[in-house]
């Protein structure tokens, strides 16, 4: 299996089973529409703009939606922005000078484009986020591996990018009792905002996602490892 | 002789005045019910918050938010997974 390697969305991307320069314009694509470090992009001129109302492209309209379907599925842990925003159509309403962020979707929808686009079995990974195409072992936070059969999974939490994730109930950055929570999906979607979620939700974590059959292994900040009864349930936690 | 031309030049002033008014009414109507319709900065609908309806709130539930498979791992992992 030949493995390729490109920087994208701030991270490194490893593919295998297909064409780096497709996976690399899917990731392009995303990332020209909703990076906040690009001045061009859709997302950040919305969020510069201080019109009332604005009016967005349907891929920026239908990721909104995406995106709060998601904050509803996960009780609003998991947010588009910290306030409420209007939506009709292609029209955007919402306070001028609101910061829209969408990276809480947008990354794992990258990698599960790519990973469809895969042209035999494979894998696409970005950061925390990996979407298969058949069978594949992935290495886990604290060591240990487990085997992917397919949709995604994703690890959220605190290593790499210190205590990032900003819980809505609050306003501010998540104390939470874990240190990598890594969750297995139907998606890397799926994967990705439940493993959020399940960091912001702390010791209730685990039961939540074993509520929705998510499996989902959990890293404290003392190094022990907690899996749910889903992860344990489908293999012996390692 | 005079007076009855004087009111009938007065009666035809009134159905004048009643004549553009309800021509000025009616284009009026028309016009706002045109700009309802075709003009581009009119909205359609009321705004509605951004939440998505219900029926896809419950196909959210049943299927994005679902669990993948797993298993226990059957050769060293090519790819590992960090933290995003």
């Amino acid at each position: 299996m030949t493995v390729h390697r490109f920087r994208a969305m701030g991270c490194d991307v490893v593919l295998a089973g297909g064409d780096p320069e497709t996976a690399a314009a899917v990731f392009e694509r995303w990332e020209d529409a909703f990076s906040l470090f690009r001045p061009s992009s859709e997302l950040s001129r919305v969020n510069a703009s201080r019109a009332p109302v604005l009016s967005v492209s349907p891929l920026f309209a239908s990721t909104l939606e995406l995106a709060l379907a998601m904050a509803v599925e996960t009780g609003w842990l998991v947010v588009p922005a910290l306030e409420e925003v209007h939506l009709a159509g292609a029209l955007l309403a919402r306070r001028p000078g609101l910061r829209l962020d969408l990276n809480g979707v947008v990354k794992a929808l990258a990698v599960d484009e790519a990973a469809a686009a895969l042209d035999e079995a494979g894998f696409v990974a970005c950061g925390g986020d990996l979407a298969v195409r058949g069978a594949t072992d992935v290495g886990l936070p604290g060591g240990g591996a487990v085997r992917v059969e397919c949709g995604g999974l994703a690890t959220s939490g605190t290593a790499t990018r210190g205590r990032h994730l900003v819980d809505p109930r609050t306003g501010a950055a998540c104390e939470s009792p874990w240190t990598h929570v890594t969750v297995s999906g139907a998606s890397c979607l799926a994967a990705d905002v439940a493993a959020k979620a399940a960091f912001l939700l702390g010791d209730d974590g685990p039961g939540w996602l074993d509520a929705r059959g998510m499996p989902g292994r959990f890293v404290s900040v003392g190094g022990d490892v907690v899996c749910n009864g889903a992860w344990d349930g489908s293999l012996v936690c390692t | 002789m005079a007076g009855s031309r004087i009111e009938a030049a007065r009666a035809r002033a009134r159905g004048a005045k009643l004549g553009l008014g309800a021509l000025a009414t009616l284009v009026l109507g028309v016009a706002f019910v045109g700009a309802k319709a075709h003009a581009a900065g009119h909205t359609k609908h009321r705004a509605r918050p951004l939440a998505a309806p219900q029926s896809f709130e419950r196909a959210v539930r049943e299927s994005v938010l679902a669990g993948g498979r797993i298993a226990p791992p059957v050769q060293p992992p090519p790819v590992v997974t960090s933290t995003s």
